[in-house]
């Protein structure tokens, strides 16, 4: 049986041509505007919490304000002192206006906020020292 | 993440390359299917980091990717090439299927060496030259190997005679 020459036999492989292969899965990049969307829409809702947030935590904290605004508290009314946080630039003012530092600490232990009582009411205090005198 | 314009042309690297590269894949491990693995996993390589412009010969530098990656995996170097049941390679001229199946068979008859350099001179259409950076040998040693392949893969194809009675 006679054999081709190597020339011949390579012809003849080629005739066989390999399979394709399968198609690759290529990743596909999003066009711009889908990119900004994608992108604008969770930092919007980001901000709106945000926003959100520190508006509700802004009512919830009661406005104290300064001395200087505080309403006149008319006579036949009471103040009884609350608890609340004394800031720094409160404690200044206080030693500001206060004539002795005993003074200073009297005004932030009883006058530094106050609630007012309603007309005719009587605070349990008030009503505590009358007791007393009788 | 490449641009729009080099996934374009990877793309078009993976049609014009693939099958040769599959062809090669599968006459190192024998299987297909993981031949079409590895060569994915090299593109998708490709499309992440954009290695591309690091080749001087792209071509040599594919083939050698897929073998590199096909060496890699552990499960390769203790596996000898079987075609039994395994799905055709080729297209064969008038649909004789018989002939693809007794390439196969010659194929996987020969040595890994002398497996890889016929395919890579044949299917994949590289020079000695290219095919010795690809398998790190001298194209001395390539172009030998090769004359030795097809005067064993003639042999094992003539005892089925279809290549030989065409003479």
């Amino acid at each position: 049986m006679p054999i081709p020459d190597d020339e011949q036999f390579e012809k003849y492989l080629r005739q066989f041509k390999p399979l394709r292969a399968d198609p690759l899965p290529v990743p596909r990049r999003q066009p711009v505007l889908a990119r900004f969307w994608s992108f604008i829409v969770p930092a919007f809702a980001v901000i709106v919490l945000l926003a959100l947030f520190f508006m509700l935590r802004g009512r919830s904290r009661p406005v104290i304000a300064p001395r200087a605004e505080r309403p006149a508290i008319p006579e036949g009314r009471e103040e009884l002192a609350i608890a609340q946080p004394l800031t720094l630039q409160q404690a200044n003012e206080l030693m500001a206006h206060s004539p002795s530092f005993t003074a200073a600490l009297d005004n932030v232990a009883f006058q530094r906020q106050r609630r007012q009582v309603p007309q005719g009411s009587l605070s349990a205090l008030t009503a505590l020292s009358k007791e007393d005198k009788l | 993440m490449p641009s729009a314009a080099e996934i374009d042309s990877i793309e078009r690297l993976y049609r014009s390359h693939s099958a040769a590269l599959v062809l090669f894949a599968a006459a190192i491990t024998g299987e297909r299917s993981r031949a079409q693995d590895a060569v994915q996993q090299v593109f998708l390589r490709l499309l992440e980091g954009g290695g591309l412009t690091r080749a001087s010969d792209l071509q040599a530098y594919l083939f050698a990717s897929v073998r590199n990656t096909i060496l890699n995996d552990a499960r390769a170097r203790q596996r000898d090439v079987s075609i039994e049941g395994e799905s055709a390679w080729f297209d064969p001229p008038n649909r004789d299927h018989f002939a693809e199946l007794n390439l196969r068979r010659a194929l996987a008859g020969l040595s890994d060496d002398q497996r890889q350099v016929t395919v890579l001179h044949v299917w994949g259409e590289l020079t000695f030259a290219q095919i010795a950076e690809v398998l790190g040998i001298s194209a001395n040693t390539a172009a030998s190997r090769y004359r030795y392949a097809l005067t064993n893969l003639r042999a094992a194809m003539c005892a089925w005679e279809e290549p030989c009675a065409n003479s």
